[in-house]
């Protein structure tokens, strides 16, 4: 009976297998629109850039060049400024990012009201519909050497000696701009809100309730919580922050456009803004493509080295 | 049908049995020419039909309709722009439709262009700097219009300039930016302008009488507005546009005794192929005393600019000096109506062009050098055919639209209503609102050109670059001078296409 009945169900199977195939087809298909799209506005680019990187192309002519376009990046003098600047407006998006999103994840997420936690939830994540140009536009005015709010609050409360050129001072302009942020993730002023917030609220939210029960019934205090048991079971979700800041603050571009344009000198000049420049203003596509390779090149390294160094969250051993 | 004709080619030929025969030769001819005629692109079969569409980027002349502002100096009531002259050539051409795309004109516009023309989309007709063309000549992006020039305008009545040759009718500037190949590229029926503004409250306040004769009268009409607690000069420096009109003005002081050391073709003006062969002979760098005084010059004419006025834009420059906190401003016709209309002015303003530099200021200047046209050659009127023309068949029919907005008659509403250009071709009156300017323009061309088109635009940005640590004191001449050879040497060997 067996025998036969596995006789039996061995063709039925392969048709069902069949079956589901077939049925699978439609889900294949629309995905190729998706598919399409992908490869003609993404990987075409991406690759394209890596090609022309080898070339001096001026959108019109080009001539094949070897490894030259690279080879003049490191006598580039914008690229001392740019790896200056991009480590000051990494380094401090990184510490933003890290630090007040997570601050804020934990007392939202330890709030006893449900519903107050909701509104705190809602209001930190609402400036995320805000344009960032706006944003970075009210900076602007913010930053006004003679009408700007900063200034005259300084002026107001006696301390008019600090009153400064805030973008306009090669000095200070870098440092700036680092405290407005880059946008994208969430990673600006005043940093608690937008993307990084709601990934770690959906960490500490995956936190079992038997492990913090335990921790309660073994005394620990709220420090202890935090130090002890949320902060290691969040780190999947600091790295994803970590990686996803770090990108996002290497392209930083458009704040730096719609400021200062890289200047006063090279004060401000980062490598988004100085591969816009060759390839729009210049008309140097091929060198503009050689630094997009650079770039990527540095933030696959970057978030490889995050991936395998970093502990996530499932390294964790409570005991 | 080639089905068909398969069969007929294979059935037997009773008229003849050769297989070439005339009618056999004659039904493969016609059969070829229909499937010839199935494969032909659409336009192509337009083109028979002698519909013709145009795109037009205006530039300041774009209509309100289609863009509120058209770049800082746009009026701030509604203008048509553009749109009279298309009406009126539609009328008489009904075939052909002309689409205006708007574009604001700022920092950002060179970048616009060069994404469209790389790409072949830009407009047909489109706004050019003739400085750009000159640098883009090789690219192809651009028509040439010498032949063209050489044509007679059809439109223009019989006996007046331009009706034999349509270059007859445009003012000499019109041959200011010839590319190295001879070639120019850009219509320019109008010109601008630039001056200073000034504020005559202020200058009362502030014991000057009347306008500057020189170069030194404003630099002390500039430090008594300063006394008074206002700025000497609302000023941008986080673009070219003051800095280096500023400073072009005084190349043209500082090196007028060396015109002729650079001037190889004796045509008394310098374009970028003499300045860049210059360079690479030795024979004018930043090392020059007269080059290293003009820095120093600039230098001092930062002085008196607004705190921050390296990260300001003109936009702010021009609240300032509207709002009456700072005594002069550097800017052009362009931006006339803009300052006349502003609400928030209550003070009454002059302009004046800018003034002779002297011996008063250095003794590397004779006296006498005479005053020039610095802005011969631009205009808002200055429009190129594209590569888009090109690629769509329509350079005739874009041509044949210039020749017909560039009669005196079109020009003229266009121009007077914009309040910002002066006329740049014969027969069309002066424009009242522009008085001020009228002179200027008669002007004979500045020789040497500013430092932001003497080269090229990767040269323009390192100039600013370079320029702009020294200005704020964060880099000495020296330094300076090292920095902005090394960037023209480089600059140079552009140009030469070396």
């Amino acid at each position: 009976m067996q025998h036969e009945g596995d006789a039996f169900s061995r063709p039925v199977s392969a048709r069902r297998r069949r079956r589901r195939a077939l049925n699978k087809i439609p889900i294949y298909l629309c995905l190729i629109p998706a598919l399409i799209f992908l490869v003609v506005f993404s990987y075409y680019p991406f690759f394209s850039a890596f090609y022309h990187s080898l070339f001096k192309w001026d959108g019109v002519n080009s001539t094949f060049i070897g490894f030259k376009n690279f080879v003049d990046l490191v006598s580039d003098e914008r690229l001392g400024p740019s790896a200056k600047n991009i480590f000051i407006l990494t380094s401090a998006g990184v510490f933003f990012a890290l630090t007040l999103p997570l601050i804020a994840a934990v007392f939202i997420h330890n709030l006893k009201s449900q519903r107050m936690s909701t509104i705190y939830r809602f209001v930190f994540t609402m400036p995320l519909v805000i344009p960032w140009v706006v944003t970075v536009l009210v900076w602007q005015f913010l930053y006004d050497p003679l009408d700007g709010p900063i200034n005259r609050f300084l002026i107001a409360v006696g301390y008019p000696e600090y009153v400064r050129a805030w973008l306009a001072d090669p000095d200070i302009a870098i440092f700036a701009i680092a405290l407005i942020g880059g946008g994208g993730t969430g990673v600006g002023f005043p940093f608690v809100a937008g993307l990084n917030l709601l990934v770690y609220l959906s960490g500490l939210n995956n936190i079992s309730s038997e492990v913090k029960e335990a921790a309660i019934l073994e005394g620990a205090t709220s420090w202890q919580m935090f130090r002890n048991i949320e902060l290691p079971l969040i780190r999947t979700q600091i790295r994803i922050n970590l990686v996803m800041t770090i990108i996002t603050q290497l392209q930083t571009f458009h704040t730096i456009i719609l400021l200062t344009r890289g200047g006063p000198g090279y004060s401000t000049m980062v490598p988004g803004m100085a591969m816009y420049q060759d390839a729009f203003e210049f008309s140097r596509m091929g060198y503009a493509s050689a630094i997009g390779v650079v770039l990527f090149v540095i933030m696959l390294v970057i978030t490889l080295v995050a991936n395998n160094h970093l502990r996530t969250s499932t390294d964790f051993d409570p005991d | 049908m080639l089905c068909e004709l398969a069969i007929k080619n294979t059935s037997p030929q009773p008229e003849s049995r050769h297989p070439f025969s005339t009618k056999w030769a004659m039904k493969i001819a016609v059969g070829a020419v229909a499937v010839l005629a199935a494969m032909m692109p659409a336009e192509e079969v337009r083109a028979q039909d002698d519909e013709v569409h145009l795109t037009i980027w205006p530039g300041r002349y774009t209509p309100t309709r289609v863009m509120a502002t058209a770049g800082g100096g746009t009026k701030s009531s509604a203008i048509q722009g553009i749109d009279p002259i298309i009406a009126a050539y539609q009328e008489l051409h009904p075939n052909v439709t002309i689409e205006v795309i708007g574009q604001s004109i700022n920092a950002d516009t060179r970048r616009w262009m060069v994404t469209q023309l790389t790409g072949g989309v830009a407009p047909d007709i489109m706004w050019y700097l003739g400085d750009w063309a000159v640098e883009d000549f090789r690219k192809k992006w651009l028509v040439p219009i010498n032949e063209y020039l050489e044509r007679p305008n059809p439109y223009i009545e019989a006996g007046q300039p331009g009706s034999e040759r349509w270059r007859d009718l445009f003012f000499p500037q019109i041959e200011v930016w010839k590319a190295p190949n001879g070639e120019l590229y850009v219509v320019l029926a109008d010109q601008i302008q630039v001056g200073i503004y000034y504020n005559k409250d202020l200058f009362a306040e502030a014991g000057v009488d009347g306008v500057p004769n020189n170069w030194e009268e404003m630099m002390v009409a500039a430090e008594k507005i300063q006394a008074t607690g206002a700025y000497g000069f609302a000023a941008t420096g986080n673009n070219l546009h003051q800095l280096t009109w500023v400073s072009g003005w005084l190349t043209n002081f500082f090196y007028h005794p060396e015109i002729g050391k650079h001037d190889k073709d004796g045509d008394g003006v310098l374009d970028k192929v003499e300045m860049a062969t210059a360079v690479k002979e030795g024979t004018y760098s930043y090392n020059d005393e007269r080059n290293r005084a003009r820095l120093m010059e600039l230098k001092r004419f930062s002085d008196y600019w607004q705190p921050g006025a390296l990260g300001t834009d003109m936009g702010a420059a021009v609240r300032l000096f509207v709002t009456g906190r700072a005594g002069m401003l550097v800017v052009g016709t362009w931006m006339l109506p803009t300052i006349t209309e502003d609400p928030n002015r209550d003070f009454d303003f002059g302009i004046f062009y800018l003034p002779v530099v002297d011996s008063a200021t250095s003794d590397l200047i004779p006296d006498g050098v005479p005053p020039t046209n610095k802005s011969a050659g631009y205009g808002s009127f200055q429009y190129a055919v594209t590569n888009t023309a090109v690629e769509s068949g329509e350079v005739e029919a874009a041509i044949d639209f210039l020749m017909f907005a560039t009669q005196p008659d079109q020009l003229n509403q266009m121009i007077l209503e914009g309040g910002i250009a002066l006329p740049g071709v014969h027969g069309a009156p002066p424009n009242p609102d522009l008085e001020d300017f009228k002179e200027s323009v008669t002007l004979a061309r500045a020789p040497y050109q500013e430092d932001d088109s003497m080269f090229d635009s990767v040269f323009a940005e390192k100039f600013l670059v370079v320029t702009s640590p020294y200005l704020s004191g964060d880099q000495t001449l020296d330094e300076t001078v090292d920095r902005l050879n090394a960037e023209m040497d480089q600059a140079a060997d552009r140009v030469l296409g070396n």
